[in-house]
């Protein structure tokens, strides 16, 4: 029965070959198929399915009468059913279990590839933990420089290629991170001074926080802004801040003590609006 | 109006201007009229009729003869203006006395099956590897087996169980043509 069903479903269509749709839905689905491509396209489909489930054993013992009785009357499609025996023929005696072998094997296959990509991805995860583990003090060194150097110094500087010379515009200056409150609190103190022979040396505290107060003795120009870079003996930069000049004749800039390795070490006090060394001092690390 | 002639009487030039009222594109029109005869035929089965390709065949011949009356006046889709013709036709079909059906097209001999088969491996090695797999795969099990393989076949092929078989089908499609063709050529001339 085919109430409740479009005249032109997939159910229609099958009875429709069978002979056995009901007159109130044969016209409209003849019309359909005289004027609708698609749906012709879908009638020529179904026949074969239709075959195919004849050919298969599909159909009900009634369907199978109404098959031969009804549809198999034209030459066409006795080629259909011929066709149809053969390709079954022909695939179930050649490939029957070839392509369930193959099916299985592609399955397989995917299989292997997907654990595959589980292992490798385990892996990754494994080496980057250990790696992490192995070389935190390292990492951690990395991003604190990261933070607190200076970048090396471009061929060309941003104000040739990008600003203007204008001395009124502001400069670009990349200061190292502040320091903590706490380590501002109570820095160590250190003045170095502008021979080396006579720098000061220093054993900073190795606490995690600890900071190194650099006293720079110099005549300041107040309303002038000024910056203290230290650097390594070999002139590699450590540190970068904004010097603090409020206090009397001198000028005043803390380091993380944890970047102050044993060595010797230059501090060279750069005025920002000039863009010139005002003074070089040096300090010991022991 | 004129009574319709015998299909074998239909005159080249009847036949000309009909496909020509269907089409100016000549082999535009011989496609479109292989549509309306399969068309025809499949209604005409659907409602019962013994002789469906007979009936289509009287039906075409009758419009072929009516093209010059109706070629500059008639309006609207011309396959419709056959299944008016066709309605005709059948009903006075079926006013004929009751003839029992000659056709037994269930069993083909063994020697048509052969070449069947034979003509089949020739137009599946016509199919792209992708084709073939689908199709082999999609015959290759019998009974009802075939849902559950149907879907991991599909699975494999990364596709709906839908889709599969309209592409099974359409494949199929192809290999009928090409094995009626084969067929036709393999039995020569009539």
């Amino acid at each position: 029965m085919i109430e409740n069903k479009s005249s032109l479903s997939d159910y229609a269509i099958r009875q429709f070959l069978l002979a056995q749709l009901p007159s109130s839905h044969q016209s409209p689905l003849e019309v359909s198929l005289l004027t609708n491509e698609q749906f012709e396209q879908r009638v020529r489909l179904a026949e074969f399915a239709v075959v195919d489930d004849y050919v298969c054993g599909r159909l009900t013992k009634s369907e199978r009468t109404l098959f031969e009785n009804n549809f198999l009357i034209t030459e066409a499609r006795a080629d259909l059913l011929t066709v149809s025996r053969a390709l079954h023929q022909r695939c179930a005696g050649v490939t029957t279990g070839h392509s369930l072998a193959e099916a299985q094997l592609l399955t397989g296959i995917r299989t292997h590839w997907r654990i595959a990509f589980a292992a490798v991805l385990i892996l990754v995860l494994l080496g980057t933990a250990w790696i992490g583990i192995r070389k935190e003090p390292q990492i951690k060194e990395a991003i604190v420089r990261q933070f607190v150097r200076k970048p090396s110094q471009p061929e060309t500087r941003p104000t040739d290629s990008h600003h203007s010379t204008n001395t009124s515009n502001p400069q670009h200056t990349r200061e190292s991170a502040p320091l903590p409150e706490h380590a501002r609190v109570n820095p160590q103190l250190v003045t170095p001074k502008p021979d080396r022979a006579n720098a000061p040396s220093i054993v900073p505290s190795a606490s995690k926080d600890a900071a190194v107060r650099l006293v720079l003795p110099l005549r300041i120009d107040p309303s002038d802004e000024y910056y203290a870079e230290v650097l390594t003996a070999q002139g590699e930069p450590v540190f970068t801040a904004k010097a603090d000049g409020s206090a009397q004749g001198s000028l005043q800039v803390d380091v993380p003590a944890g970047l102050l390795k044993p060595g010797e070490y230059n501090v060279r006090v750069v005025n920002a609006r000039l863009k010139q060394t005002e003074m070089t001092y040096y300090f010991r690390v022991q | 109006m004129l009574p319709a002639r015998k299909i074998h009487e239909l005159r080249q030039e009847e036949f000309d201007r009909l496909l020509n009222w269907l089409d100016a594109d000549r082999d535009q029109a011989a496609e479109l009229y292989e549509k309306i005869r399969w068309r025809l035929i499949s209604i005409l089965a659907s409602r019962g009729c013994r002789v469906p390709e007979e009936l289509a065949d009287e039906t075409i011949d009758r419009v072929a003869r009516r093209v010059p009356d109706i070629e500059s006046t008639y309006v609207g889709d011309k396959a419709i203006y056959f299944l008016g013709v066709m309605n005709n036709v059948h009903h006075e079909y079926l006013k004929r006395p009751l003839v029992s059906p000659t056709l037994q097209l269930v069993g083909r001999s063994d020697d048509g099956q052969e070449r069947a088969l034979a003509c089949l491996d020739q137009c599946l090695e016509k199919l792209t590897p992708t084709s073939r797999v689908l199709i082999e795969r999609y015959y290759a099990t019998d009974k009802r087996a075939k849902i559950d393989l149907r879907k991991r076949i599909a699975e494999t092929f990364g596709i709906r169980a839908g889709t599969l078989r309209l592409r099974a089908l359409r494949i199929r499609q192809k290999l009928q043509v090409c094995v009626h063709r084969c067929i036709e050529v393999s039995a020569g001339p009539i």
